[in-house]
């Protein structure tokens, strides 16, 4: 147990995750930046906004995601840019699964538009193993 | 490696590291996109990137002559008559196919939301507002006036009154009425029809049509059927205007769709307009075969404005083989601010 801890909290397993979940985050924001207006759509099939907000989140996420991401692989920020990718996961954790519960069928959006696999189980397992590795990647070292 | 490690700061300088993040991903983003921020389409955004603009459709004289458009000369001709008529289902139905006729409800207001033939106005028979039956205006088309079928009197009273008080001289009642349509699985409606400014302008033709003995001083179907511009064939859809949508929606000579969400329409939709949102087309295609428009145009709208989703729905209709689509730009809002009439509630299409 307290050598999983150790591991854990070791500089070279955080710098790993921060750079993975850094990485996964580039790749997902890109082509939504550079289609925003499909990713407008596909923001709009989750139902979890008022319309009118829609828009202005399309447009910002993916920058969001641009900036963690950046912040994580450079290491500049990189404690705050897991911190936010661990959040930002947790929203996404919730809009897949409210969507799987209301059985909305609809692209994932998570990697944009030419992702077309939908929301599901599946991308609720991956999203959890994000979701850790963001944590991992926003421990502090040693203590 | 540029690790910043624990600093001194702690939790606090961790947080402010987040916000710090968050806002300059949100500047970023609301710079990419500064064009944007003034406008809230619904998801059709076209503020980013180019909007699209349909070459717009006019009336070519050249044409004119050539009988493309809704033929409503195939239509049985209905004599002018001081009495109601009776017509059965399957004339009813080549009428409001062609949209050759103003069906009327003559039943009460709660049977009529609760479900009538797709299109129909409401005109209950016990409520007998003299002024709405003058009010009411066919445009030279027939009236049919319906009921509940078997022996409800409710349309042969209401057409006596078309004709005694209204002066209306081509009345026909479908003694069917509402049962019969149904279980023939034609087009039927629910909710609400709120026929908006009806007496703008009627008021002077139904004096009109009071004073006249002639029946050809009033009634006049060659012109009125003519007057309708043909829609050539064509390989992408056009964009068309109010006045013409009007036109063609009066002469019933179209098929309208409403290519908004399903929510959308129940709120308000033109009467007889068809349910198609672009998400459920995307999902069934095959919905995009069930329209029989004959030789009718096809007119799709949404939400108007930057609204793109009727632009897709119509690709989508010529992608199927659909020759005569367009797209009526100004959509719901303008319709509804120009005052004509809009129903409410869902349409049920059964049989199809």
């Amino acid at each position: 147990m307290d050598g999983i801890k150790r591991f854990v909290r070791h500089r070279v397993t955080i710098r790993v995750c921060q750079i993975a979940i850094g990485a996964i985050f580039l790749v997902a924001a890109l082509p939504k930046i550079g289609d925003v207006s499909a990713f407008a759509k596909q923001v709009h099939n989750y139902r979890m906004l008022p319309i009118a907000l829609e828009n202005l989140f399309a447009m910002t996420l993916p920058w969001i995601e641009l900036v963690a991401g950046l912040a994580l692989v450079l290491g500049i920020r990189a404690r705050a840019g897991a911190t936010l990718s661990a959040g930002l996961m947790v929203v996404f954790l919730v809009a897949i699964a409210q969507a799987v519960a209301r059985g909305l069928d609809i692209d994932c959006g998570c990697f944009g538009t030419s992702d077309a696999s939908q929301v599901g189980i599946k991308r609720l397992a991956e999203d959890v193993l994000f979701l850790a590795l963001a944590t991992v990647g926003s421990l502090r070292t040693g203590s | 490696m540029m690790h910043p490690g624990p600093g001194p700061g702690g939790e606090g300088n961790l947080a402010r590291g987040v916000v710090a993040l968050v806002v300059l991903g949100t500047v970023l983003g609301l710079a990419y996109n500064y064009a944007g921020l003034r406008s809230q389409p619904a998801y059709g955004v076209a503020w980013i990137g180019e909007p699209r603009v349909l070459e717009p459709w006019t009336p070519d004289p050249a044409t004119a002559a050539h009988p493309t458009a809704g033929t409503p000369a195939a239509l049985p001709e209905i004599p002018d008559s001081e009495e109601p008529r009776q017509i059965q289902t399957a004339g009813v139905k080549r009428l409001f196919d062609a949209g050759g006729a103003l069906i009327v409800d003559a039943r009460e207001p709660a049977l009529y939301e609760a479900g009538h033939i797709a299109g129909a106005v409401s005109l209950p028979y016990e409520e007998g507002t003299p002024d709405r039956v003058e009010a009411l205006d066919p445009g030279g088309r027939p009236i049919v006036t319906y009921c509940d079928g078997g022996s409800c009197e409710l349309s042969m009273n209401l057409a006596w009154d078309l004709i005694l008080e209204g002066g209306h001289r081509k009345v026909l009642v479908f003694m069917g009425g509402f049962p019969e349509w149904q279980k023939a699985g034609y087009p039927v409606e629910t909710g609400s029809a709120t026929l908006a400014s009806a007496t703008g302008g009627s008021g002077e033709r139904a004096s009109r049509r009071i004073d006249s003995n002639d029946p050809m001083g009033f009634f006049d179907p060659p012109q009125a059927a003519s007057a309708l511009p043909p829609i050539p064939e064509m390989d992408r859809p056009m964009s068309m205007e109010l006045a013409a949508v009007k036109q063609f929606y009066d002469a019933g000579a179209a098929v309208l769709i409403d290519a908004r969400e399903t929510d959308e329409f129940v709120e308000g939709h033109i009467p007889g307009a068809v349910n198609l949102p672009f998400e459920e087309i995307q999902s069934d295609p095959g919905r995009l075969l069930t329209l029989e428009p004959g030789d009718r145009p096809i007119i799709a709208y949404c939400g108007g404005g930057s609204c793109e989703v009727s632009i897709t729905v119509a690709d989508a209709l010529i992608e199927a083989g659909y020759r005569r689509v367009l797209v009526y730009v100004g959509g719901f809002p303008e319709w509804q601010a120009a005052g004509y009439p809009v129903a409410r509630g869902e349409i049920v299409t059964g049989g199809t």
